[in-house]
């Protein structure tokens, strides 16, 4: 596997881990949202006042759209995995571990060279058909590292950064005879074209100030 | 039922809602990370599966601000309710 392609798979399980915490911890608000509903719900039985019947009806669409939420981010996970299947099989991203086995690495290793050299054929045309990723790789991936240093540490994360690549020998080799393919194979993994989501960070940093004036 | 009752029945489901806002914060907080982290991983506007995990985590960072104005909204109408009682 190509270097370009373990740093893209290394920074996608945590991607991963982290959008399952998300959606564990959904699930647990929406429970409270249930429970919440019912207790609305049993008032409102016995009362004439609309307030605590919408209530209830407000609680009920809350539980019913962090449902939708953890969803939402379960599909997205899916649809991750269903790539990866594909361009990096040899990768096992959808291992629950997140680690192949040693035993599994080498039932894989047969069927993975024929699979080598197919990947290795759509990260190049990945390449071609980007137009600025063999031009513009190295500002790009300076640019990504950037983009992460803004990013709070997660928990138990190691002073060294990330997203930083090193041009540390890989233990598996690729065999390619011009060293350009290695390159273009590398921004064709990496599919390196940042667009604006760092307003997602700024826009849910603002939700949260906003939030927290309000309770 | 009596209105020391309702009261605190109204508590516990005042508790619940604030305590499943903040985990609901804490789970976006976490998720737009993950978002943030994978769209910027990978990005493949020819790719079904890479199009629609990307329109997902969208639609996911959508329904953030839909549910704390539920729970916000429903907070203040069972005040309402109490105020009334």
């Amino acid at each position: 596997m190509p270097a370009g392609m373990e740093q893209v798979i290394a920074q996608m399980r945590r991607a991963k881990d982290q959008l399952a915490e998300a959606a564990v911890t959904a699930m647990r608000a929406k429970a409270d949202f249930d429970e919440a509903y019912k207790l609305y719900f049993q008032l409102s039985e016995g009362s004439a006042n609309p307030n605590i019947r919408r209530a209830a009806s407000e609680a009920q669409t809350a539980a019913a759209k962090a449902g939708r939420y953890a969803n939402l981010l379960d599909r997205a996970q899916r649809h991750y995995q269903a790539y990866f299947a594909r361009v990096a099989p040899a990768a096992n991203f959808g291992s629950p571990s997140g680690v192949p086995s040693g035993e599994k690495l080498l039932s894989d290793a047969g069927r993975r060279a024929s699979r080598r050299e197919q990947f290795l054929r759509q990260q190049v045309q990945k390449a071609d058909d980007t137009q600025d990723s063999l031009s513009n790789f190295e500002s790009n991936a300076k640019t990504l590292v950037d983009y992460f240093k803004k990013l709070p540490d997660p928990p138990g994360a190691t002073s060294s950064n990330p997203v930083k690549v090193d041009p540390a020998p890989t233990t598996e080799r690729v065999d390619v005879d011009n060293p350009i393919t290695a390159v273009a194979m590398a921004a064709g993994a990496l599919a390196i074209a940042l667009k604006a989501t760092i307003t997602n960070v700024k826009k849910n940093r603002e939700r949260k100030r906003r939030s927290g004036n309000e309770s | 039922m009596a209105v020391d009752d309702i009261k605190s029945d109204l508590n516990r489901a005042r508790i619940l809602m604030m305590q499943g806002k903040a985990g609901f914060e804490e789970a976006a907080e976490t998720g737009v990370q993950g978002a943030a982290l994978a769209l910027h991983t990978v990005q493949d506007s020819a790719d079904d599966d890479i199009e629609k995990a990307a329109a997902a985590l969208k639609a996911a960072d959508d329904e953030v601000d839909r549910v704390l104005s539920r729970v916000n909204a429903a907070a203040e109408l069972a005040d309402a309710y109490r105020d009334a009682l």
